[in-house]
């Protein structure tokens, strides 16, 4: 069992479009705000892990990216380690923040990830989402990320009987999701006809399913000690892309989740609300097995049923997935931790789930081999039941 | 000759039996993985050799791409390959872009000219096959 480790502050600056403001802005916004929420002052912080993925390629900024983001808000001596993982980046700062709170080596941890990707050059910012994978591999061979999820998406129609309507419906759920969350980059609600009449981008993905190029930044602070709500981290579990070599080997996203489940002590059964990495909306039927909310053959049964809308059996992207909150690559690992704590609380106003207990977020980054190089899975649980 | 990925294939004459993949086969085990790697993923030995592979492949799943990328204009195809030897990875389909693309679809590889002068791959469906 994982030694108390609780999120006990979260912040976040607005994911969007933000030309005039720098990296540092809107991490140090993000920083301040979850500091404030935990009651603490940036001098109690005794440790930052801070995850980014492109600030180097797009910024300028190739290294210590955290200490640059956090001088200026008055951290002053405190451990600061920059994190990335590509588009997990985020959740591998919590994940690394969680081992240090848990071996009691510190007892205040922020955890930051914030990206700043809109830099007026739309092909220079897709040319470093490109490297995310192994270029000796994947560069040079068309293979755009929104190219390898309509192959992965294919994948998921032919085995489980998809049509497109499963896909449409999944990107109006998440979008009708999103405009009741502030953090989002799109609070704009769509129509199945809207998403079906909108652009390809790969057969089968079309524009409105696909996650933006964003600005933003989303920070929690960890803690060995319980804040509001008593949202303590269950389980943390970091997975690389494994070696599939047999017809039955799992991919990540699997193993990454049995170690979460198990570290845990639950079940995918006992999960009430669940964040997971859509960067195109589509993927997340992917994860519904991958994760284990339901077995090989039973996606279409879940999508019939609705099953992952909020008052469903268990809700899935309650602040609007990738999809619509935008994807500013290093915050969104934190910004899914930050949507599962409002959950827990009871603060999520609108998209706010009944009562909800056990929470999970998974965060994919990059692609090496047969899967993401990096699958990173958090169990949050609310060790204090709401009143309302 | 410059290559696209010369991590990743043999151009013509510089491997006996290529152009084709690069891959590495166990000696002990005879596992087969896709590029030069220095111990064996299945059983971890270190006896391991360069192999071509890849001549032949079976296409999994595809997508046609509307978004130009890496050169290719779009539209154009993409897919999963699963190479005779049993590796897989993702390659650019060369055929027309209403050629239907069933899973099983019989491929070969080939070299692919273009247009900054460097030589790429693709896979190009075999005629008569599956």
């Amino acid at each position: 069992m994982l030694p108390p480790v609780y999120i006990t502050g979260i912040g976040y600056h607005p994911f969007g479009r933000w030309p005039n403001k720098s990296l540092k802005e809107l991490a140090g916004t993000a920083a301040l705000a979850a500091i404030d929420d935990a009651g603490l002052n940036v001098r109690d912080i005794d440790a930052a892990f801070c995850g980014n993925a492109y600030g180097g390629l797009l910024n300028g900024q190739e290294s210590i990216r955290g200490q640059t983001w956090l001088r200026g808000i008055g951290l002053s001596g405190a451990a600061v380690i920059n994190v990335e993982n590509a588009c997990a980046s985020g959740s591998s700062a919590a994940h690394l923040a969680v081992a240090g709170i848990a071996s009691g080596m510190y007892r205040n941890v922020l955890v930051l990830g914030a990206e700043k990707m809109v830099v007026g050059d739309t092909a220079r910012t897709l040319a470093a989402l490109a490297t995310s994978a192994d270029i000796e591999v994947m560069s040079n061979i068309g293979l755009q990320f929104s190219a390898l999820d309509a192959i992965r998406v294919r994948e998921v129609m032919e085995e489980e009987g998809l049509d497109d309507s499963a896909l449409e419906w999944v990107t109006v759920k998440n979008h009708a999701n999103g405009v009741h969350n502030p953090i989002a980059q799109f609070r704009k609600a769509f129509t199945a006809e809207q998403v079906r009449e909108s652009r390809m981008i790969a057969d089968p993905i079309r524009l409105l399913m696909c996650g933006a190029i964003s600005d933003g930044a989303a920070a929690i602070v960890l803690s060995a000690r319980p804040g509001r709500g008593a949202v303590r981290i269950r389980a943390s579990s970091v997975v690389s892309s494994p070696w599939r070599l047999k017809p039955n080997d799992e991919p990540g996203p699997t193993l990454a989740s049995k170690a979460a489940y198990e570290q845990a002590g639950v079940g995918p059964d006992d999960i009430d609300v669940a964040e997971v990495h859509d960067a195109m909306a589509p993927a997340e039927l992917i994860y519904y097995r991958e994760l284990g909310f339901c077995r090989h053959g039973e996606v279409a049964r879940m999508v019939a049923q609705r099953e992952t809308e909020i008052g469903g059996r268990l809700p899935v992207n309650t602040g609007g997935g990738l999809n619509s909150r935008g994807h500013p690559v290093g915050a969104t690992g934190v910004a899914q931790l930050v949507e599962l704590t409002q959950q827990l609380r009871g603060d999520a106003g609108a998209r706010q789930v009944e009562r909800p207990r056990i929470a999970l977020a998974h965060n994919s980054g990059g692609w090496v081999g047969e899967d993401p190089a990096a699958s990173v899975v958090h169990i949050l649980e609310a060790e204090t039941a709401r009143s309302t | 000759m410059i290559k696209t990925n010369p991590a990743l294939f043999y151009a013509d004459g510089e491997v006996e039996g290529g152009p084709g993949l690069k891959g590495t086969r166990c000696t002990a085990c005879g596992t087969v993985v896709l590029q030069a790697v220095p111990v064996c993923p299945a059983c971890l030995g270190r006896a391991v050799a360069p192999a071509c592979i890849g001549r032949h492949a079976t296409l999994g799943l595809s997508s046609r791409v509307y978004h130009p990328a890496d050169g290719f204009d779009a539209p154009y195809l993409i897919g999963q390959i699963q190479t005779e030897e049993g590796p897989r990875t993702f390659a650019p389909i060369l055929a027309p872009v209403d050629h239907p693309l069933q899973p099983g679809l019989a491929l070969r590889f080939v070299l692919l000219p273009r247009s900054d002068g460097r030589v790429g791959f693709a896979y190009e469906p075999v005629e008569g096959g599956a």
